[in-house]
Protein backbone atom coordinates (compact mmCIF):
# COMPACT_ATOMS: atom_id res chain seq x y z
CA UNK A 1 0.00 0.00 0.00
CA UNK A 2 1.51 3.34 -1.18
CA UNK A 3 0.75 6.54 1.28
CA UNK A 4 -2.17 8.05 -1.57
CA UNK A 5 -3.71 4.87 -1.18
CA UNK A 6 -3.86 5.08 2.50
CA UNK A 7 -4.41 8.56 2.71
CA UNK A 8 -7.21 7.72 0.72
CA UNK A 9 -8.66 4.83 3.23
CA UNK A 10 -7.88 7.25 6.21
CA UNK A 11 -10.19 9.56 4.90
CA UNK A 12 -12.68 7.42 5.90
CA UNK A 13 -12.13 6.83 9.54
CA UNK A 14 -13.65 8.80 11.97
CA UNK A 15 -12.47 11.17 14.25
CA UNK A 16 -13.94 9.58 17.54
CA UNK A 17 -12.16 6.24 16.88
CA UNK A 18 -14.66 4.37 16.49
CA UNK A 19 -13.30 2.56 13.14
CA UNK A 20 -10.39 1.56 15.21
CA UNK A 21 -10.93 -2.18 15.56
CA UNK A 22 -11.77 -2.01 11.77
CA UNK A 23 -9.97 -4.63 10.22
CA UNK A 24 -10.13 -2.19 6.71
CA UNK A 25 -8.21 0.68 8.41
CA UNK A 26 -5.53 -1.39 9.91
CA UNK A 27 -2.63 -1.75 7.00
CA UNK A 28 -3.45 1.88 6.85
CA UNK A 29 -3.12 3.19 10.29
CA UNK A 30 0.17 0.60 10.42
CA UNK A 31 1.42 2.89 7.66
CA UNK A 32 0.55 5.88 8.80
CA UNK A 33 2.64 4.92 12.37
CA UNK A 34 5.62 4.24 10.73
CA UNK A 35 5.57 7.02 7.86
CA UNK A 36 6.40 10.44 9.60
CA UNK A 37 4.83 12.30 6.73
CA UNK A 38 1.43 10.54 6.42
CA UNK A 39 1.60 10.11 10.75
CA UNK A 40 1.34 13.75 10.42
CA UNK A 41 -1.27 14.50 8.08
CA UNK A 42 -3.25 11.83 10.22
CA UNK A 43 -2.87 13.93 12.98
CA UNK A 44 -3.76 16.79 11.27
CA UNK A 45 -7.03 15.17 9.39
CA UNK A 46 -8.29 13.81 12.47
CA UNK A 47 -8.14 17.38 14.18
CA UNK A 48 -10.04 18.83 11.05
CA UNK A 49 -12.36 15.79 11.20
CA UNK A 50 -12.96 15.92 14.94
CA UNK A 51 -13.39 19.94 15.13
CA UNK A 52 -16.10 19.35 12.16
CA UNK A 53 -17.79 17.34 14.12
CA UNK A 54 -17.87 18.85 17.20
CA UNK A 55 -19.00 21.85 15.68
CA UNK A 56 -21.81 19.81 13.66
CA UNK A 57 -22.89 18.15 17.44
CA UNK A 58 -23.10 21.64 18.98
CA UNK A 59 -26.46 22.32 16.36
CA UNK A 60 -28.93 23.02 19.22
CA UNK A 61 -32.30 21.15 18.36
CA UNK A 62 -35.59 23.15 18.15
CA UNK A 63 -37.44 22.59 22.13
CA UNK A 64 -40.25 20.58 21.27
CA UNK A 65 -38.85 18.30 18.56
CA UNK A 66 -38.57 15.18 20.72
CA UNK A 67 -42.35 16.04 22.30
CA UNK A 68 -43.93 16.94 18.58
CA UNK A 69 -42.55 13.65 17.62
CA UNK A 70 -43.93 11.71 20.33
CA UNK A 71 -47.11 12.90 19.94
CA UNK A 72 -47.17 12.51 16.12
CA UNK A 73 -46.33 9.05 16.66
CA UNK A 74 -49.33 8.51 19.38
CA UNK A 75 -51.62 9.96 16.92
CA UNK A 76 -50.05 7.98 14.10
CA UNK A 77 -50.85 4.77 16.45
CA UNK A 78 -54.31 5.80 17.12
CA UNK A 79 -53.20 5.56 20.60
CA UNK A 80 -55.99 8.28 21.36
CA UNK A 81 -58.46 9.55 18.86
CA UNK A 82 -58.28 13.25 17.26
CA UNK A 83 -60.91 15.22 18.74
CA UNK A 84 -63.06 16.91 16.41
CA UNK A 85 -64.73 19.99 17.42
CA UNK A 86 -68.58 20.57 16.98
CA UNK A 87 -68.70 20.98 13.09
CA UNK A 88 -66.38 17.74 12.75
CA UNK A 89 -69.36 15.84 14.97
CA UNK A 90 -71.72 17.43 12.74
CA UNK A 91 -70.03 16.13 9.65
CA UNK A 92 -69.30 12.86 10.71
CA UNK A 93 -72.83 12.31 12.30
CA UNK A 94 -73.98 13.07 8.72
CA UNK A 95 -72.02 10.99 7.08
CA UNK A 96 -72.89 8.38 9.04
CA UNK A 97 -76.20 8.69 8.15
CA UNK A 98 -75.74 8.18 3.95
CA UNK A 99 -76.80 4.94 2.90
CA UNK A 100 -74.88 2.71 0.43
CA UNK A 101 -77.60 1.26 -2.50
CA UNK A 102 -79.32 -2.41 -1.31
CA UNK A 103 -77.18 -4.89 -2.69
CA UNK A 104 -74.18 -2.88 -3.25
CA UNK A 105 -72.04 -5.30 -0.96
CA UNK A 106 -73.17 -8.13 -2.30
CA UNK A 107 -72.48 -6.57 -5.71
CA UNK A 108 -68.94 -5.94 -4.75
CA UNK A 109 -68.45 -9.20 -3.83
CA UNK A 110 -69.64 -11.24 -6.31
CA UNK A 111 -67.11 -8.54 -8.93
CA UNK A 112 -64.32 -9.45 -6.42
CA UNK A 113 -65.34 -12.85 -6.87
CA UNK A 114 -65.41 -13.31 -11.00
CA UNK A 115 -62.16 -11.01 -10.90
CA UNK A 116 -60.39 -12.84 -8.40
CA UNK A 117 -57.30 -15.39 -9.77
CA UNK A 118 -58.08 -19.14 -9.46
CA UNK A 119 -56.93 -20.07 -6.03
CA UNK A 120 -53.78 -20.89 -5.29
CA UNK A 121 -52.05 -22.32 -1.38
CA UNK A 122 -50.29 -18.65 -0.98
CA UNK A 123 -52.45 -15.77 -0.09
CA UNK A 124 -53.35 -13.52 -2.41
CA UNK A 125 -51.74 -10.47 -2.51
CA UNK A 126 -55.12 -8.38 -2.18
CA UNK A 127 -56.06 -10.69 0.70
CA UNK A 128 -52.89 -9.32 2.69
CA UNK A 129 -53.38 -5.81 2.09
CA UNK A 130 -57.29 -6.67 3.32
CA UNK A 131 -56.19 -8.28 6.75
CA UNK A 132 -54.57 -5.05 7.70
CA UNK A 133 -57.30 -2.85 6.61
CA UNK A 134 -59.86 -4.62 7.64
CA UNK A 135 -58.43 -4.56 11.17
CA UNK A 136 -57.71 -0.73 10.61
CA UNK A 137 -61.40 -0.67 9.88
CA UNK A 138 -61.98 -2.45 12.63
CA UNK A 139 -60.88 -0.48 15.49
CA UNK A 140 -61.68 2.48 13.82
CA UNK A 141 -65.56 1.64 14.04
CA UNK A 142 -64.36 0.21 17.51
CA UNK A 143 -63.36 3.86 18.29
CA UNK A 144 -66.16 5.08 16.89
CA UNK A 145 -68.73 3.17 18.28
CA UNK A 146 -67.13 3.38 21.98
CA UNK A 147 -66.49 7.40 21.25
CA UNK A 148 -70.48 7.20 20.92
CA UNK A 149 -71.24 4.81 24.09
CA UNK A 150 -68.72 6.30 26.65
CA UNK A 151 -68.21 9.05 28.48
CA UNK A 152 -65.20 8.68 30.76
CA UNK A 153 -62.23 6.90 28.86
CA UNK A 154 -61.12 7.35 25.43
CA UNK A 155 -58.61 5.13 25.80
CA UNK A 156 -58.26 1.30 26.27
CA UNK A 157 -56.64 0.53 29.68
CA UNK A 158 -56.12 -3.20 29.04
CA UNK A 159 -54.63 -2.20 25.72
CA UNK A 160 -51.77 -0.81 27.35
CA UNK A 161 -51.56 -2.42 30.36
CA UNK A 162 -48.08 -4.11 29.84
CA UNK A 163 -46.62 -0.44 28.50
CA UNK A 164 -43.45 1.05 30.02
CA UNK A 165 -43.73 4.58 31.23
CA UNK A 166 -44.94 7.19 29.53
CA UNK A 167 -43.70 10.82 28.38
CA UNK A 168 -45.74 14.04 29.56
CA UNK A 169 -45.91 14.97 26.06
CA UNK A 170 -48.05 11.87 25.52
CA UNK A 171 -49.90 12.47 28.97
CA UNK A 172 -50.32 16.26 27.77
CA UNK A 173 -51.84 15.39 24.01
CA UNK A 174 -53.54 13.05 25.68
CA UNK A 175 -55.49 15.04 28.17
CA UNK A 176 -56.09 17.70 25.26
CA UNK A 177 -57.94 15.08 23.30
CA UNK A 178 -59.75 13.90 26.05
CA UNK A 179 -61.19 17.80 27.11
CA UNK A 180 -61.53 18.14 23.85
CA UNK A 181 -63.62 15.85 22.62
CA UNK A 182 -67.62 16.33 22.84
CA UNK A 183 -68.67 13.99 25.32
CA UNK A 184 -66.35 14.90 28.08
CA UNK A 185 -67.57 14.98 31.39
CA UNK A 186 -66.26 14.46 35.01
CA UNK A 187 -66.87 11.73 37.39
CA UNK A 188 -67.75 14.30 40.12
CA UNK A 189 -68.13 18.32 40.40
CA UNK A 190 -67.82 19.81 43.84
CA UNK A 191 -66.01 22.81 44.73
CA UNK A 192 -64.36 21.47 47.88
CA UNK A 193 -60.69 20.45 46.93
CA UNK A 194 -60.91 17.86 49.84
CA UNK A 195 -63.90 16.37 48.74
CA UNK A 196 -62.21 15.69 45.05
CA UNK A 197 -59.17 14.45 46.72
CA UNK A 198 -61.27 12.21 48.45
CA UNK A 199 -62.98 10.53 45.94
CA UNK A 200 -59.62 10.35 43.66
CA UNK A 201 -58.61 8.62 47.03
CA UNK A 202 -60.88 6.26 47.22
CA UNK A 203 -60.39 5.01 43.63
CA UNK A 204 -57.06 4.26 43.82
CA UNK A 205 -56.07 7.61 41.89
CA UNK A 206 -53.09 9.75 42.52
CA UNK A 207 -53.61 12.92 44.02
CA UNK A 208 -51.89 15.36 46.23
CA UNK A 209 -52.04 17.60 49.21
CA UNK A 210 -49.61 20.07 48.02
CA UNK A 211 -51.12 22.28 45.50
CA UNK A 212 -49.03 25.23 44.28
CA UNK A 213 -50.04 28.36 46.32
CA UNK A 214 -52.22 30.01 42.81
CA UNK A 215 -54.56 27.20 43.22
CA UNK A 216 -55.30 26.67 46.83
CA UNK A 217 -57.51 29.96 46.39
CA UNK A 218 -59.34 28.62 43.25
CA UNK A 219 -62.60 26.81 43.71
CA UNK A 220 -62.80 23.15 42.30
CA UNK A 221 -65.05 22.44 39.73
CA UNK A 222 -64.63 18.26 39.46
CA UNK A 223 -62.46 15.58 39.06
CA UNK A 224 -62.02 12.11 36.85
CA UNK A 225 -59.55 10.10 35.96
CA UNK A 226 -57.42 9.52 33.12
CA UNK A 227 -56.08 7.01 31.66
CA UNK A 228 -53.30 6.86 29.02
CA UNK A 229 -50.89 4.29 27.76
CA UNK A 230 -52.63 1.99 30.15
CA UNK A 231 -51.49 4.77 33.26
CA UNK A 232 -53.97 5.74 35.58
CA UNK A 233 -53.92 9.01 36.24
CA UNK A 234 -56.23 11.92 38.11
CA UNK A 235 -57.25 15.04 36.57
CA UNK A 236 -58.98 17.99 39.05
CA UNK A 237 -60.40 20.96 37.42
CA UNK A 238 -60.27 24.22 39.04
CA UNK A 239 -62.26 27.25 38.36
CA UNK A 240 -60.12 30.33 37.47
CA UNK A 241 -62.33 32.79 37.57
CA UNK A 242 -61.96 34.80 33.89
CA UNK A 243 -58.75 32.49 33.19
CA UNK A 244 -61.42 30.28 32.46
CA UNK A 245 -60.73 26.42 34.18
CA UNK A 246 -57.19 25.43 35.10
CA UNK A 247 -56.06 21.93 34.92
CA UNK A 248 -54.15 20.05 37.11
CA UNK A 249 -52.95 16.53 35.84
CA UNK A 250 -51.93 13.69 38.24
CA UNK A 251 -50.37 10.46 37.54
CA UNK A 252 -47.53 8.41 39.38
CA UNK A 253 -43.77 9.56 39.19
CA UNK A 254 -42.88 5.80 37.83
CA UNK A 255 -45.45 6.08 35.64
CA UNK A 256 -44.03 8.71 34.00
CA UNK A 257 -40.47 8.72 31.23
CA UNK A 258 -38.72 12.19 32.49
CA UNK A 259 -37.30 12.75 35.80
CA UNK A 260 -37.70 16.29 37.32
CA UNK A 261 -38.46 19.27 37.41
CA UNK A 262 -38.22 19.33 41.18
CA UNK A 263 -37.40 22.77 42.72
CA UNK A 264 -39.45 24.64 40.12
CA UNK A 265 -41.98 24.18 37.17
CA UNK A 266 -41.16 23.76 33.80
CA UNK A 267 -43.59 26.40 31.80
CA UNK A 268 -44.11 25.71 28.04
CA UNK A 269 -47.00 27.31 25.78
CA UNK A 270 -48.50 24.53 23.42
CA UNK A 271 -51.13 25.92 20.70
CA UNK A 272 -53.47 27.40 23.28
CA UNK A 273 -51.96 25.87 26.45
CA UNK A 274 -49.69 26.79 28.75
CA UNK A 275 -48.67 24.32 30.61
CA UNK A 276 -46.23 24.07 33.87
CA UNK A 277 -44.84 20.33 34.43
CA UNK A 278 -42.71 19.48 37.90
CA UNK A 279 -42.61 16.23 39.85
CA UNK A 280 -42.24 15.56 43.90
CA UNK A 281 -41.26 12.44 45.02
CA UNK A 282 -44.04 10.58 44.23
CA UNK A 283 -46.30 12.11 41.31
CA UNK A 284 -45.87 13.68 38.34
CA UNK A 285 -48.03 17.15 38.06
CA UNK A 286 -49.09 19.03 34.97
CA UNK A 287 -51.04 22.00 34.88
CA UNK A 288 -52.71 23.49 31.66
CA UNK A 289 -55.18 26.27 31.25
CA UNK A 290 -55.81 28.55 27.86
CA UNK A 291 -54.10 31.40 29.53
CA UNK A 292 -50.79 33.15 29.32
CA UNK A 293 -47.35 31.46 30.52
CA UNK A 294 -46.96 34.21 32.74
CA UNK A 295 -50.45 33.92 34.43
CA UNK A 296 -49.69 30.18 34.86
CA UNK A 297 -46.11 30.84 36.06
CA UNK A 298 -48.28 33.41 38.27
CA UNK A 299 -50.21 30.20 40.35
CA UNK A 300 -46.52 29.51 41.85
CA UNK B 1 -43.92 -1.68 19.49
CA UNK B 2 -45.54 0.17 22.89
CA UNK B 3 -44.93 4.40 23.01
CA UNK B 4 -41.90 3.75 25.54
CA UNK B 5 -40.41 1.70 22.79
CA UNK B 6 -40.92 4.35 20.53
CA UNK B 7 -39.73 6.89 22.97
CA UNK B 8 -36.42 4.53 23.11
CA UNK B 9 -36.27 4.51 19.42
CA UNK B 10 -36.93 8.25 19.13
CA UNK B 11 -34.37 9.35 22.01
CA UNK B 12 -31.76 7.43 20.80
CA UNK B 13 -31.77 9.04 17.13
CA UNK B 14 -33.79 11.96 16.68
CA UNK B 15 -30.84 14.18 17.46
CA UNK B 16 -28.75 12.81 14.89
CA UNK B 17 -31.50 13.07 12.36
CA UNK B 18 -32.36 16.19 12.51
CA UNK B 19 -28.23 17.24 12.62
CA UNK B 20 -28.27 15.05 9.36
CA UNK B 21 -31.80 17.08 8.27
CA UNK B 22 -30.69 20.11 9.13
CA UNK B 23 -26.68 19.74 6.75
CA UNK B 24 -29.20 18.48 4.09
CA UNK B 25 -31.99 21.17 4.01
CA UNK B 26 -29.96 24.09 6.01
CA UNK B 27 -33.48 25.11 7.44
CA UNK B 28 -34.34 23.84 11.21
CA UNK B 29 -38.08 23.63 10.06
CA UNK B 30 -37.54 21.35 7.28
CA UNK B 31 -35.33 19.44 8.87
CA UNK B 32 -37.60 19.58 11.93
CA UNK B 33 -40.29 18.21 9.26
CA UNK B 34 -37.89 15.73 7.91
CA UNK B 35 -37.73 14.22 11.10
CA UNK B 36 -41.00 14.24 12.04
CA UNK B 37 -41.92 12.41 8.61
CA UNK B 38 -39.10 9.72 8.95
CA UNK B 39 -40.68 8.60 12.34
CA UNK B 40 -44.19 8.58 11.19
CA UNK B 41 -43.24 6.42 8.22
CA UNK B 42 -41.36 4.43 11.05
CA UNK B 43 -44.87 4.16 12.57
CA UNK B 44 -46.57 2.84 9.20
CA UNK B 45 -43.85 0.92 8.07
CA UNK B 46 -41.44 0.11 10.89
CA UNK B 47 -42.51 -3.46 11.90
CA UNK B 48 -41.56 -4.83 8.14
CA UNK B 49 -38.10 -4.44 9.25
CA UNK B 50 -37.29 -7.88 10.53
CA UNK B 51 -33.80 -6.95 11.79
CA UNK B 52 -34.06 -4.70 14.75
CA UNK B 53 -30.28 -4.14 14.77
CA UNK B 54 -30.80 -2.21 11.37
CA UNK B 55 -32.99 0.63 12.83
CA UNK B 56 -30.82 3.34 12.96
CA UNK B 57 -29.59 2.50 9.08
CA UNK B 58 -33.36 2.57 8.31
CA UNK B 59 -34.26 5.68 9.67
CA UNK B 60 -31.51 7.39 8.31
CA UNK B 61 -32.12 5.98 4.83
CA UNK B 62 -36.08 6.80 5.28
CA UNK B 63 -35.02 10.35 6.29
CA UNK B 64 -32.75 10.89 3.03
CA UNK B 65 -34.80 9.34 0.59
CA UNK B 66 -37.37 11.86 2.11
CA UNK B 67 -35.17 14.41 1.30
CA UNK B 68 -34.44 13.52 -2.24
CA UNK B 69 -38.35 13.11 -3.06
CA UNK B 70 -39.58 16.46 -1.51
CA UNK B 71 -36.68 17.77 -3.49
CA UNK B 72 -38.01 16.35 -6.59
CA UNK B 73 -41.51 17.38 -5.78
CA UNK B 74 -39.99 20.65 -4.88
CA UNK B 75 -38.79 21.33 -8.67
CA UNK B 76 -41.39 19.61 -10.34
CA UNK B 77 -43.83 22.03 -9.42
CA UNK B 78 -40.88 24.90 -10.12
CA UNK B 79 -40.15 27.33 -12.94
CA UNK B 80 -36.91 27.24 -11.93
CA UNK B 81 -34.15 24.63 -12.27
CA UNK B 82 -33.39 22.57 -8.97
CA UNK B 83 -29.44 24.26 -7.68
CA UNK B 84 -28.36 21.31 -6.29
CA UNK B 85 -26.08 23.34 -4.03
CA UNK B 86 -28.14 26.36 -3.38
CA UNK B 87 -32.03 25.31 -3.22
CA UNK B 88 -32.33 24.47 0.51
CA UNK B 89 -33.29 28.03 1.99
CA UNK B 90 -30.82 29.53 4.59
CA UNK B 91 -33.58 30.47 7.25
CA UNK B 92 -30.71 29.84 10.29
CA UNK B 93 -32.18 30.09 13.71
CA UNK B 94 -30.39 33.38 15.33
CA UNK B 95 -30.10 31.45 18.70
CA UNK B 96 -28.10 28.28 17.62
CA UNK B 97 -24.79 28.34 18.20
CA UNK B 98 -21.97 29.52 15.78
CA UNK B 99 -19.97 26.27 15.42
CA UNK B 100 -22.66 24.52 14.11
CA UNK B 101 -24.32 27.02 12.16
CA UNK B 102 -20.69 27.47 10.49
CA UNK B 103 -20.74 23.74 9.72
CA UNK B 104 -23.65 23.56 8.00
CA UNK B 105 -23.02 26.84 6.16
CA UNK B 106 -19.39 24.82 5.15
CA UNK B 107 -21.70 21.77 4.01
CA UNK B 108 -23.85 24.15 2.09
CA UNK B 109 -21.34 24.67 -0.18
CA UNK B 110 -20.67 21.47 -0.98
CA UNK B 111 -22.28 19.66 -3.72
CA UNK B 112 -25.00 17.21 -2.53
CA UNK B 113 -23.04 14.22 -3.61
CA UNK B 114 -20.63 15.32 -1.49
CA UNK B 115 -22.70 17.03 1.27
CA UNK B 116 -24.79 14.03 2.47
CA UNK B 117 -21.97 11.57 3.16
CA UNK B 118 -19.64 14.28 4.73
CA UNK B 119 -22.89 15.02 7.16
CA UNK B 120 -23.08 10.94 8.71
CA UNK B 121 -19.52 11.28 8.75
CA UNK B 122 -18.87 14.07 10.96
CA UNK B 123 -21.94 13.37 12.75
CA UNK B 124 -20.18 9.52 13.56
CA UNK B 125 -22.79 7.82 13.71
CA UNK B 126 -22.04 5.54 10.69
CA UNK B 127 -19.24 3.87 9.47
CA UNK B 128 -18.48 4.66 5.84
CA UNK B 129 -20.12 0.81 4.55
CA UNK B 130 -23.13 2.08 6.80
CA UNK B 131 -23.17 5.27 4.77
CA UNK B 132 -23.33 3.58 1.68
CA UNK B 133 -26.05 1.63 2.71
CA UNK B 134 -27.73 4.75 3.87
CA UNK B 135 -27.41 6.54 0.72
CA UNK B 136 -26.98 3.27 -1.76
CA UNK B 137 -24.01 4.15 -3.28
CA UNK B 138 -20.62 1.60 -3.88
CA UNK B 139 -18.56 1.66 -1.07
CA UNK B 140 -15.76 3.18 -3.05
CA UNK B 141 -18.01 6.15 -3.97
CA UNK B 142 -18.94 6.84 -0.51
CA UNK B 143 -14.48 6.47 0.27
CA UNK B 144 -14.16 8.47 -2.85
CA UNK B 145 -16.61 11.17 -1.99
CA UNK B 146 -15.85 11.87 1.48
CA UNK B 147 -11.81 12.39 0.47
CA UNK B 148 -12.65 14.97 -2.33
CA UNK B 149 -15.50 16.39 0.01
CA UNK B 150 -13.11 17.10 2.48
CA UNK B 151 -10.55 18.93 0.01
CA UNK B 152 -13.23 20.65 -1.50
CA UNK B 153 -14.27 21.68 2.50
CA UNK B 154 -10.40 22.17 3.02
CA UNK B 155 -10.07 24.71 0.05
CA UNK B 156 -13.18 26.83 0.97
CA UNK B 157 -12.06 27.36 4.58
CA UNK B 158 -8.70 28.50 2.75
CA UNK B 159 -10.96 30.89 0.55
CA UNK B 160 -12.48 32.48 3.34
CA UNK B 161 -9.48 32.70 5.23
CA UNK B 162 -7.94 35.00 2.79
CA UNK B 163 -11.08 36.78 1.69
CA UNK B 164 -12.56 37.54 4.86
CA UNK B 165 -10.44 36.59 7.74
CA UNK B 166 -13.16 37.74 10.74
CA UNK B 167 -15.75 35.51 9.03
CA UNK B 168 -14.08 32.28 9.17
CA UNK B 169 -14.87 29.57 11.64
CA UNK B 170 -12.24 28.96 13.34
CA UNK B 171 -11.74 24.59 13.38
CA UNK B 172 -9.46 24.41 15.98
CA UNK B 173 -10.90 21.33 18.25
CA UNK B 174 -9.58 23.32 21.61
CA UNK B 175 -11.80 26.45 20.25
CA UNK B 176 -14.36 24.50 19.36
CA UNK B 177 -14.59 22.16 22.88
CA UNK B 178 -15.63 25.52 24.56
CA UNK B 179 -19.02 25.47 23.21
CA UNK B 180 -19.68 21.90 24.02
Amino acid sequence: MDKERARFILSSFRPNGADAHDADFTQALQLALEDRELGEWLASERAFDSAFADALGSIELPGHLREDILTSLAIERGDFPQAEDSHDAGMIGALATIQPPAGFRDQILAAMEASAPAPKNVIPFWKKLGIPLAAAAGITLALFLTRQTTSVTTVDPAHFAESGPISSSIVQASFVKTYEAPDFSLEVTQQDYEQLVSHLCSCGLPHTEDLPDGLRHLQGVGCRELIVDGKHGSLICFNGGPDGVIHLVIFRRQDIAERGPFDKPEITKRGEWAIARWQDPDHAFLLLGNVTPEKLAGMF
Amino acid sequence: MTMSEFAELVDAHYQALFRFGISLTRDANLAADLVQETFCIWAQKGHQLRDRTKSKTWLFTTLHREFLSQRRRAAKYSDEPVDESTAASCDEEPDRQMDGQRAVELLGFLEETYRAPLALFYLQQHSYKEIAEILDLPIGTVMSRLSRGKEILRKQMTAEASSAPKNILQLDPGAIKHHG
